[in-house]
């Protein structure tokens, strides 16, 4: 009786092994993702089996290779994403690497210097694809999907550049995205993009400025005066958003306003 | 009508029962993590596999031998030398070569604490604070529950031939 009812616990504990081991195989292979492939230009800082892929700074993935895209020359790596994340990653899907940045305006991702770079992505959902092409920086409309968009269009951009900030009473309001000629080639278009909190100061009878650099008005009669906004727009440039009153309807996605020149500003002021 | 089991069929059962059971951990053992890193604020995860493929990387073909030797073709050959020598009693397999399988699997079965020894090293010499630290994961409690039962599976086997029941 006592040797039946060792081999009983015996079996039992063999039972119990049993649906241990196949419930945390099923687990697991509940939770193998797949791999993708993303092409970069430029993938210096990643480390394979080390560097991961971030969405909001949650890991959803492993870089497993980087190797050297014969065909096109460029690197390429290999990830293997997890499975709860699949669904995101649509054709569509942007990649970009991400390192430290250190600029006159701000430092960026500088947690990356301890934890190494990493690849971010901004997902758009759909059909889940494995070969994807990475950008060479982060897409700037991201961060502001929720804010407003709005596009300037000036004879010359002098000074500007994509990330210089638009300011509202000398407080960052939003930022430039993209910068291109109109289609006569004859203005430059810069999209520029407001956060959120300040979609509201955009007004349409709002009027945007040129404030990058200094101006100096050299007069020996009248006297000389240089006006400086602040070393930040000095060096990367910046935009004056001036809001008259608020009783004007609020801007729409895509307006286009008019950008005056520092001239053109300070006349406005002084009048 | 009444069948009671004979004391022989009690022990290979027995055996039978810790065996199964330790195949059944067996693959987890070794698809989940056996010890995890942090260091500069993450996580990496090593399976016995990465580990063995990292040694090798790293043009240290001796450890990395051992390690697959002592952590994966070890523990297989155990297990279905185990299998065998159960299920051998109803085949007409010869009683010296029983014996034989059943010393080798008690010999080579100290080897497959090897990673085991391996991670408590690791964890013991590795502690820089927040910095870095290693710590052993599923994938060794499962290793050693795998070991521990399949000690228990030779152990029962071997009792029973040396208690003369197993020897026809």
């Amino acid at each position: 009786m006592r040797n039946l009812i060792l081999t009983l616990i015996i079996w039992m504990i063999c039972f119990t092994a049993i649906t241990i081991g196949v419930s945390l195989t099923y687990k697991w292979y509940r939770h193998l993702g797949k791999d993708i492939y993303i092409h970069f230009h430029d993938v210096s800082g990643l480390v394979p089996n080390q560097s991961k892929i971030m969405y909001r700074g949650v890991d959803i993935g492993t870089i497993n290779e980087i190797e050297l895209d014969l065909t096109t020359g460029n690197p390429r790596i290999r990830a293997r994403i997890v499975k709860q994340a699949m669904p995101l990653l649509g054709p569509q899907s942007k990649f970009w690497v991400v390192s430290p940045e250190v600029s006159v305006g701000a430092v960026h991702n500088l947690s990356t210097i301890s934890t190494g770079d990493y690849v971010a992505v901004f997902p758009i959902p759909g059909k889940f694809t494995e070969e994807f092409y990475g950008l060479a920086e982060a897409p700037v409309d991201h961060k502001f999907s929720a804010g407003l968009r709005v596009v300037l269009k000036a004879n010359d951009a002098t000074g500007i550049e994509v990330g210089s900030e638009i300011l509202y009473h000398d407080l960052s309001i939003g930022e430039v995205g993209e910068m291109g000629l109109s289609d006569d080639g004859k203005k430059v278009m810069i999209t520029v993009y407001i956060d959120k909190p300040y979609v509201k100061v955009i007004r349409t009878n709002s009027y945007f400025a040129n404030v990058s650099g200094f101006y100096a008005d050299i007069n020996i009669f009248t006297g000389s005066k240089i006006t400086l906004d602040s070393i930040r727009t000095l060096i990367r440039g910046g935009i004056k958003v001036v809001t008259p009153d608020f009783k004007c309807p609020l801007a729409k996605d895509g307006d286009i306003f008019k950008m005056l020149s520092r001239e053109q500003y300070n006349a406005l002021e002084e009048s | 009508m009444k069948r009671t089991l004979t004391q022989k069929q009690h022990y290979l059962l027995r055996s039978l029962g810790f065996t199964i059971a330790a195949m059944a951990l067996y693959v987890p053992a070794n698809i989940y993590p056996f010890m995890t890193m942090k260091y500069s604020g993450q996580y990496h995860y090593t399976t016995i596999w990465d580990g063995i493929r990292t040694l090798y990387d790293e043009n240290m073909l001796i450890t990395a031998t051992i390690v697959l030797a002592a952590s994966i073709i070890i523990p297989i050959f155990k297990l279905i030398a185990l299998l065998f020598v159960i299920l051998a009693d109803m085949f007409d397999v010869a009683y010296n070569v029983r014996t034989s399988l059943l010393a080798l699997i008690e010999f080579i079965g100290r080897w497959s604490m090897l990673d085991i020894f391996l991670v408590a090293i690791m964890v013991a010499l590795v502690k820089f604070g927040s910095f870095a630290t290693v710590s052993a994961d599923s994938g060794t409690y499962l290793l050693g529950c795998v070991v521990i039962l399949t000690m228990l599976a030779s152990a029962t086997l071997s009792e029973c031939y040396e208690v003369k029941l197993c020897e026809t």
